[in-house]
């Protein structure tokens, strides 16, 4: 018994060991073998640069640096802070990041090499930095596009991931530098904007003294030229983390520089909604030969409603648009009433679909009755007086006025807006207006520059003196700001008005009349695009 | 037999000829020196010897034993002779089945109990918790198959099963119920069943309490610290995680002679001595594991089957505790190289890089040979 009892033990023994061997090496062998080869192989990703994007003459409006990042390979604590100390001793200071001088100094020393791995290294660059933000957007620290195009299109800007696969061993270091393998990154997709950042850059230079400010700048076939929306930042402040200064500023509520005020900026149009009375009315039956006088103010309900300034006498609705005049606007709200107004202009695409395919567009709001209601409990009987001249409560974005002006222009047809070349437009927006309408509408603009009595007689007068024979047509707008005595100051035109090619719409916030600094702003644009585009 | 030892030495110096080549010159020349001893351990031992040498024996290992305190640092495992580090607790594994040869314990049970309860402190002392445990292993089974009385056997075991299950009520009340049956059906003598069951019930009651309010936590840490010093010097986790890895990754045919990941970048610690089993089945995978294992148990085996045809119970014993050392070197290291146990430090035999312990293998070897070619002559 005492003999069997000693060969019991070594014997159990022996078998549970086979069974350990079979289900260590048999079974989980594969497993094993991975975590063998992972303890050996050292895996460094290598982020991917990122596509360029250019503007629509080639210059490069987000693209890269090639830096070259060193990382040390050691558990050596001696080992490690001779080579931060040598490291330093070449740039002054320490950094992964090493530049093109160091890395020529350091791939000459044999004996430093042993431990270091060489890893290409893209950041984003923004050449034209504070020109482009808010169209080209930005990156966060992790390289991923938070905010506008570099948002939208991040899967296909982003590129592929590549690896460095190092051989090393238990102390860190490399087993055989021959062995090292570089799988390296795919560059992400480039994109070719149809801005133009000399205009943008002209822009900039002619808005230096205002403190907000929007330019869209568009071609009749949809693309965008220039989308300029002032307060402007650095787009790439927040790859490198923002200071306090920084964080103050970009979360500055009344400022909102990170706000692109073109797509979500909205703006109650002014005089410049007269467009859509005068559209609507027309196309509701009247006569567009009415003449009025004007005395400045008309008394509606218990209010009085004012002019900007005493008329006289409108001959017609041409003129009521050239001379801006307040009354003959109060008089056709009356005639169409809210509920006809405002369910036109719900059946205006511009102002009711998205436009664009940034996330952060702001589609224009148009009140209705039931609108009214909820807000007031009954609808004020001014209300349609208020919406007639551009008051009130409509409002509209920068780019839905461009293409508002651009479909008049069209004749009543504009296609959505292009912002980058290969871009598949979808459809036109249509007006639902009549050609008539339109070409009234129209031949009014042209007189809001071009009559005797123009709003905005300074283009026409500033194309004589300069000497080009083209023809502009536009409207002119302030609209009233809640928060501040100075209305908005808006201006939106094509040109020329034969043949449309360029639709210039701006908006100076706080800034005056429309006819007082948007138009200058606006002719000094126009004159930038004839001298660029039109006379080459 | 020698051939199958022959075969792992070899098999043994091939693979810390992988891990370091100079190593692997020593472990041969070590080997050389093995047999040189074996064979004149096989030439001129005779059992008449035992008598005379016994003795002098026994004051020169304590005075080694002592002596490595003086020069060693830290673990005083060894003594450093120059050319080589005798460890001379590895003596021990020749002086034991010499003890048990002359005494039998039962009749000379306070004297034989004393010398290895000396030779027990002083290796613990060393420390060597590793080594201590396997003379408390052999000596114990010893005591099983001479008349020692079984009633202090069973107390030994439950006392010091008693301190490990204190910790767990469950397993404290199961080893207690296990207590009770096996006293109930010994019929022992009222007083030991009485000292048994009141030691088990003390010491399970006051370890718990000692070690959690006596001791300040610094304290525990160096008991643990004491009892487990190879904890300390490496996290065992990783020690032990690194070997699986290194046993798994060979999977059925191996990495190739040499090529084994873990071993070659030094993942794997101590690969040339407590895990060269594991990094011989990354080696070689599971025919070399399977191989190495097979082989270790033939020969215990073998060593085991002596105990069948020796009438003398001095012989029986004297051969026995031979064997024991075998088995604990088999069962322990190959456990630790699985994860099975707490790392001790214990190395393989034959296999593992080491002089002290590879000449008392093939001395303990060729004094098996000659009992079995002077007394089993059939």
């Amino acid at each position: 018994m005492k003999n069997f009892f000693i060969l019991f033990i070594p014997s159990i023994f022996y078998v549970i060991f086979v069974f350990k061997l079979f289900e260590f090496q048999i079974l989980k062998g594969n497993e094993y073998r991975n975590k063998s080869l992972s303890n050996h192989f050292y895996r460094i990703s290598i982020k991917p640069a990122r596509g360029n994007i250019y503007d629509r003459n080639g210059k490069i409006l987000a693209g890269n640096t090639t830096n070259t990042k060193i990382f040390i390979l050691s558990k050596n604590q001696d080992i490690l802070r001779e080579y931060v100390s040598y490291i330093s001793s070449l740039n002054g200071y320490y950094s992964e990041l090493v530049d093109y001088k160091s890395f020529s100094t350091l791939v000459s020393r044999k004996d430093i090499l042993e431990n270091i791995v060489f890893i290409p290294f893209a950041e984003r660059v923004y050449p034209y930095g504070e020109l482009t933000p808010h169209i080209v957007g930005y990156v966060n620290m992790e390289g991923n596009g938070v905010s506008g195009f570099e948002r939208v299109f991040n899967d296909s800007l982003i590129g592929t991931k590549g690896d460095v696969i190092i051989p090393i061993d238990a102390k860190l270091n490399i087993t055989d530098r021959s062995k090292i393998v570089y799988n390296f990154p795919t560059k992400g997709k480039d994109y070719i904007l149809t801005i133009d950042i000399d205009l943008h850059k002209f822009i900039d230079s002619i808005l230096l003294n205002y403190e907000k400010a929007v330019v869209v700048v568009m071609k009749a076939n949809g693309e965008v030229l220039a989308m300029y929306s002032k307060p402007k930042f650095n787009p790439e402040m927040f790859q490198r983390g923002l200071t306090t200064a920084e964080w103050n500023y970009v979360n500055d509520k009344d400022l909102a520089p990170l706000v692109n005020r073109a797509i979500s900026g909205l703006y109650p149009p002014g005089s410049v909604g007269k467009l859509l009375t005068t559209l609507i009315a027309l196309e509701s039956g009247w006569n567009w030969k009415t003449s009025m006088p004007c005395q400045g103010a008309v008394a509606y309900g218990n209010h009085i409603f004012n002019d900007w300034s005493v008329h006289y006498y409108i001959s017609d609705i041409k003129e009521a648009l050239e001379v801006s005049c307040n009354v003959y606007y109060y008089r056709l709200g009356r005639f169409l009433g809210l509920v006809r107004f405002t369910s036109f202009l719900k059946k205006i695409d511009i102002f009711n679909k998205k436009l664009t395919f940034f996330p952060d567009e702001n589609i224009s709001f148009i009140p209705d009755s039931a609108w009214y209601m909820k807000n007031y409990r009954f609808i004020p009987g001014g209300a349609v007086l208020n919406l007639a001249i551009g008051q009130g409560e409509l409002l509209l974005t920068p780019l839905a006025i461009a293409m508002l002006t651009g479909a008049i222009a069209n004749s009543g047809k504009m296609p959505y807006p292009k912002f980058y070349f290969g871009q598949e437009i979808k459809d036109t927006l249509k007006l639902p207006f009549s050609d008539s309408t339109l070409n009234i509408t129209k031949m009014a603009m042209l007189q809001v520059v071009k009559g005797p009595r123009a709003t905005a007689g300074y283009i026409n007068w500033k194309l004589y003196i300069d000497g080009f024979s083209i023809n502009v047509a536009g409207k002119t707008g302030s609209s009233e700001n809640p928060h501040n005595k100075k209305t908005h100051s808006l201006f939106t035109a094509f040109a020329p008005y034969e043949k449309p090619e360029f639709i210039i719409t701006a908006v100076v916030e706080t800034a005056g009349h429309g006819s007082a600094v948007a138009v200058p702003v606006v002719y000094e644009i126009l004159k930038w695009l004839l001298l660029h585009y039109y006379y080459q | 037999m020698v051939v199958i030892a022959l075969l792992l030495s070899i098999v043994g110096i091939l693979e810390i000829w992988t891990i370091n080549k100079e190593l692997a010159y020593k472990q041969f020349i070590f080997l050389l020196f093995s047999l040189l001893f074996g064979y004149l351990v096989y030439r001129f031992f005779k059992l008449a010897y035992i008598r005379t040498l016994i003795f002098p024996f026994f004051i020169s290992l304590i005075f080694l034993l002592i002596l490595t305190h003086i020069t060693g640092e830290g673990v005083n495992r060894w003594i450093n002779l120059k050319f080589f580090n005798l460890q001379p607790s590895e003596l021990i594994r020749v002086f034991l089945p010499f003890l048990f040869f002359y005494y039998e314990p039962s009749e000379n049970f306070y004297k034989v109990s004393s010398i290895i309860l000396i030779l027990l402190v002083l290796v613990l002392f060393q420390p060597d918790l590793g080594f201590a445990i396997a003379i408390a292993f052999v000596s114990y089974i010893v005591y099983f198959y001479s008349n020692v009385n079984r009633n202090f056997l069973i107390f030994i075991a439950f006392s010091i099963i008693a301190i490990f299950s204190s910790f767990n009520i469950l397993s404290f009340i199961l080893s207690l119920f296990i207590l009770i049956t096996i006293l109930y059906y010994m019929k022992s003598r009222w007083y030991w069943t009485l000292i048994t069951m009141l030691t088990f019930l003390t010491i399970g009651i006051i370890t718990p309490v000692i070690w959690y309010n006596v001791l300040k936590p610094y304290q525990r840490v160096r008991i643990i610290a004491f009892l487990n010093p190879e904890i300390y010097r490496q996290s065992e986790a990783y020690q032990v995680y690194q070997s699986q890895i290194a046993i798994g990754s060979g999977k059925f045919f191996g990495n190739g002679y040499g090529e084994g990941i873990q071993k070659k970048y030094g993942f794997l610690p101590e690969a040339h001595t407590d895990f060269i089993f594991a990094s011989i089945c990354e080696d070689f995978g599971f025919i070399g594991g399977f191989s190495v294992i097979t082989l270790v148990f033939i020969l215990i085996l073998w060593c085991l089957s002596m105990l069948y045809r020796i009438e003398d119970l001095a012989l029986k014993r004297f051969v026995l505790s031979i064997t024991l050392f075998f088995v604990y070197s088999f069962i322990v290291n190959i456990s630790v190289n699985f994860g099975l146990m707490p790392t001790k430090g214990y190395p393989l035999l034959f296999i593992s890089y080491g002089g002290s312990h590879l000449i008392v293998d093939y001395i303990s070897l060729f004094l098996l040979i000659w009992v079995k070619n002077k007394y089993l002559k059939t």
